[in-house]
């Protein structure tokens, strides 16, 4: 399945003025060895993406060219519209890779 | 669903409703993240994929994708890209035979709420406060 045709809107949150939200959810648009978005203000971001229908999500593949600016953490959170940095601090059973 | 989480829709006067959105529920405390994936500057800079728990990862909606530099530096990325296909064996809507409304805040409430469920209820957290002014 093709996720450019799934995915209905796409937004962020902290992103730098400049960013690419599409491109740096994967959605094409990207430059190979470009940082596609970074944060505004601190060390942390969040991207959004609606999907037409109900799907699953199989994997998350992390593309970042600058060490110094690669993330460390990632946290995923499904069917949530209203969400903000406060939610994200909860803590989590961690999947170390 | 356990009669402790039941809830009734209420209004104030007879509104035309125009339609009806069912949400699946998500499997894990709505506050907390289905997964958290931690990764070295290396790994994510040569480009890393993880498999996700599918069982965990079906019926979405939203994703939100919170993306952080623990060192305190700025973060930023080329992509995130999330492998998706469509979800298997959804819900047949023709055999459903009742439909009960559950309020999105119901492991919210506080206390001043009527119909609170005190099995749940999480009133001293700031940010619901401030999300459920009374």
């Amino acid at each position: 399945m093709a996720t450019e045709d799934v995915v209905t809107s796409v937004w962020a949150t902290n992103l730098n003025s400049g960013a690419n939200v599409r491109a740096a959810l994967g959605l094409g648009g990207a430059i190979a060895g470009r940082v596609s978005a970074r944060s505004d203000v601190g060390n942390s971001f969040i991207l959004f993406a609606d999907y037409r229908s109900a799907v699953t999500l199989t994997t998350l593949t992390v593309k970042a060219p600058d060490a110094d600016l690669a993330p460390t953490r990632i946290k995923l959170f499904v069917n949530r519209r209203d969400f903000g940095f406060d939610d994200a601090e909860e803590p989590a059973a961690e999947v170390r890779i | 669903m356990p009669r402790s989480r039941r809830r009734r829709c209420v209004f104030r006067h007879l509104i035309p409703l125009r339609a009806l959105v069912i949400t699946p529920i998500t499997h894990s405390h709505p506050r907390h993240p289905l997964q958290e994936i931690k990764l070295s500057a290396a790994d994510a800079a040569a480009g890393k994929t993880v498999r996700l728990k599918a069982a965990k990862f079906t019926a979405v909606h939203t994703i939100t994708v919170y993306v952080e530099n623990e060192s305190g530096e700025a973060v930023g990325v080329q992509s995130i890209a999330l492998g998706v296909k469509a979800t298997e064996g959804g819900a047949d809507v023709s055999k459903i035979k009742k439909v009960e409304c559950v309020p999105l805040l119901s492991y919210y409430c506080c206390g001043r709420c009527s119909g609170m469920d005190t099995s749940r209820r999480t009133p001293t957290q700031p940010t619901h406060r401030r999300r459920h002014e009374h």
